[in-house]
């Protein structure tokens, strides 16, 4: 399939294009120089800017054809992915409303100077910004590689993997240093508003045309291993999947960032409302249109089930010609939403370096000085994570895979370090470090021994880690005697 | 008896009850054994799945309306004293 004929091309550059202009309007919205204005857009994100580029930025390509192809594969235990999709905004408003308030209080521009702030531990601070870059890093990572198989298949190998990820990937990297997360949030709106209508397009035609009762009809007969109760291995991977997602992905730099550059409290409630609509309106079509596409495109390996979604649109096509602007529209909605993950991702890493990093080494440089830095540092960033995306060998690509179990092990510093006023560092420090010991040291385990698994009891290790890093912070913090350490508690502000 | 004062943001025993809810809800998406159902629901999914999908709409609706709604809402926080507090008029 070739979807850059003239038409498509025209689309798809049209777009592109867009894209850019959007930066460029960005730059010349900005009101000054500062980091504030640059990573937080001013802190001035209404309701419908905040909930697009939430939705944009948490909805990778993965969602769009990936849960799809999953969903194909695994039958409908994969309906978890509804499930930790809502969970995701419950993880949210365990910390979000009160992080906010304290990031306009405190003029936060990442989660480091939350974590500087809370528990005034430089050692701490350090090790979570690690952990923070290290799953951003991998996120990146993996999305481009996303983006190089999608333009290759899309042009029909026309367009190589390497062309299509090292072409984007400048134009992500110039329109988000040209107007930083202001520029980003506009795409995100553009790319959030395509990727929703891609979603709802493609489930109408495909359901329109196979029917969602006929197809389960036909889908019991083809696979009724679907239709039999998942065993207790599959349930408690159900239930660690989502506590996995909710502690994890809730609690992603790039996200923690649109927190703070919400207007207030009341559009960040808004907003995160909206994204509660939002597994039941692209996650759950894109499952069942995989559903569909087991009972009708049945005996796909598991290459070709990844791309189940473009197997039932190209059928379809081929029946009815409105379809084919259909294809179209859905492969820049999942390039839309491949972009506004890593855009995002990207720009939260260079806030880290600059705010957390730079700022501390070059501490006399000013405001202007340091968002010049961190523009400098995008384009050296993502020149490296392309070339490691076309480059990287198999073997360290399983390192990436791991990264929202890594990225857990943050919940307890954030998320209890905000209602536990009495909560210290050197507890939270040894929680974290048990907790990547025991989940790198599983992984690492599984992988050179047959006998071990990555997910103990159907438990993924992150989750494991994750319950001894909090039996720690919290047997710890009992032991140990003193008044309250949380700087804000001492002025009666933070939740008991 | 002492004045308890405002009660803390998200500390109340309505919000309490909701989080209550709100965990039970996403452990019952767990798929359970359910004997004596029909084979498929309302979409023609398997029962199973179904009801998965009912609750994980139910915690979306008590986490979006009912705990959005509290843990958002700046007046159920107790007053910051380093903040100036209005004079007395008497």
């Amino acid at each position: 399939m070739n979807i850059f004929d003239t038409t498509g091309a025209m689309v798809m550059g049209a777009y592109l294009v867009l894209l850019v202009c959007i930066g460029v309007l960005g730059r010349r919205a900005r009101r000054d120089d500062s980091l504030g204005d640059f990573y937080l857009g001013g802190r001035s994100f209404g309701t419908l800017v905040l909930f697009l580029t939430l939705y944009a930025t948490q909805y990778s390509g993965l969602t769009l054809v990936g849960f799809a192809g999953r969903a194909y594969r695994s039958g409908f235990t994969f309906l978890v992915s509804v499930t930790f999709g809502c969970a995701i905004i419950g993880g949210y408003l365990l910390f979000a409303p009160e992080l906010r308030r304290r990031a306009e209080r405190e003029g936060y521009i990442t989660v480091g100077d939350f974590i500087q702030a809370r528990y005034q531990s430089r050692r701490l601070t350090m090790l979570g910004t690690g952990v923070f870059t290290f799953a951003l890093s991998a996120y990146v990572l993996s999305n481009l590689k996303a983006v190089g198989y999608v333009v290759e298949a899309a042009s029909g190998g026309t367009v190589s993997f390497a062309a299509g990820v090292l072409s984007l990937s400048v134009l992500m990297v110039a329109y988000e240093t040209l107007g930083g997360l202001r520029a980003v949030a506009w795409t995100d709106t553009l790319q959030g508003a395509i990727l929703l209508l891609g979603c709802a397009g493609a489930f109408a035609a495909v359901v329109g045309h196979y029917g969602l009762g006929a197809s389960m009809a036909v889908l019991a007969q083809a696979r009724p291993e679907f239709f039999e109760l998942p065993g207790h291995a599959a349930r408690a991977g159900w239930l660690s999947t989502v506590l996995l997602v909710m502690f994890g992905v809730s609690l992603y730099p790039h996200a923690i960032q649109r927190i703070y550059a919400a207007r207030d409290v009341g559009v960040l409630r808004r907003s995160l409302r909206l994204m509660l609509l939002m597994p039941f309106l692209t996650t759950l079509p894109m499952i069942l249109v995989g559903f569909i596409g087991a009972a009708h495109f049945p005996g796909l390996g598991r290459a070709d089930s990844e791309q189940i979604v473009f197997h039932v649109l190209g059928a379809l096509a081929q029946h009815e010609p409105l379809v084919r602007p259909l294809v179209v529209l859905l492969v820049c909605a999942l390039l839309a939403a491949i972009m506004s993950t890593v855009d995002s991702a990207l720009l939260a890493i260079a806030s880290i370096f600059t705010r957390d990093f730079y700022a501390h080494l070059r501490p006399d440089r000013s405001e202007a000085q340091l968002t010049r830095a961190g523009k400098r540092f995008s384009w050296l960033l993502m020149a490296a994570l392309a070339w490691l995306s076309i480059v990287l060998p198999q073997t360290l690509w399983r390192l990436t895979e791991i990264k929202l179990e890594v990225l857990v092990q943050m919940a307890p510093a954030v998320m209890l370090g905000l209602h536990l006023p009495r909560l210290r560092s050197r507890a939270v420090l040894r929680g974290l470090l048990l907790g990547l010991t025991l989940t790198l040291g599983i992984h690492l385990a599984a992988a050179y021994l047959d006998t071990v698994t990555a997910k103990p009891l159907g438990i993924h290790a992150g989750i494991w880690g994750l319950l001894a890093n909090l039996g720690a912070v919290l047997s710890h913090n009992r032991w140990v005697r003193g008044g309250p350490v949380d700087p804000a508690a001492s002025t009666g502000t933070t939740s008991a | 008896m002492a004045d308890a004062g405002p009660q803390p943001r998200g500390t109340g025993p309505g919000t309490r009850a909701l989080y209550s809810v709100a965990v039970a809800l996403l452990l019952l998406t767990v798929p359970w054994p359910l004997s004596g159902a029909p084979a498929t629901g309302l979409l023609g999914l398997p029962v199973w799945a179904e009801l998965s999908l009912w609750l994980s709409a139910a915690f979306a609706l008590t986490v979006g309306v009912g705990l959005g709604q509290r843990l958002t809402d700046d007046s159920e926080v107790a007053p910051d004293p380093a903040d100036p507090q209005p004079e007395d008029p008497a």
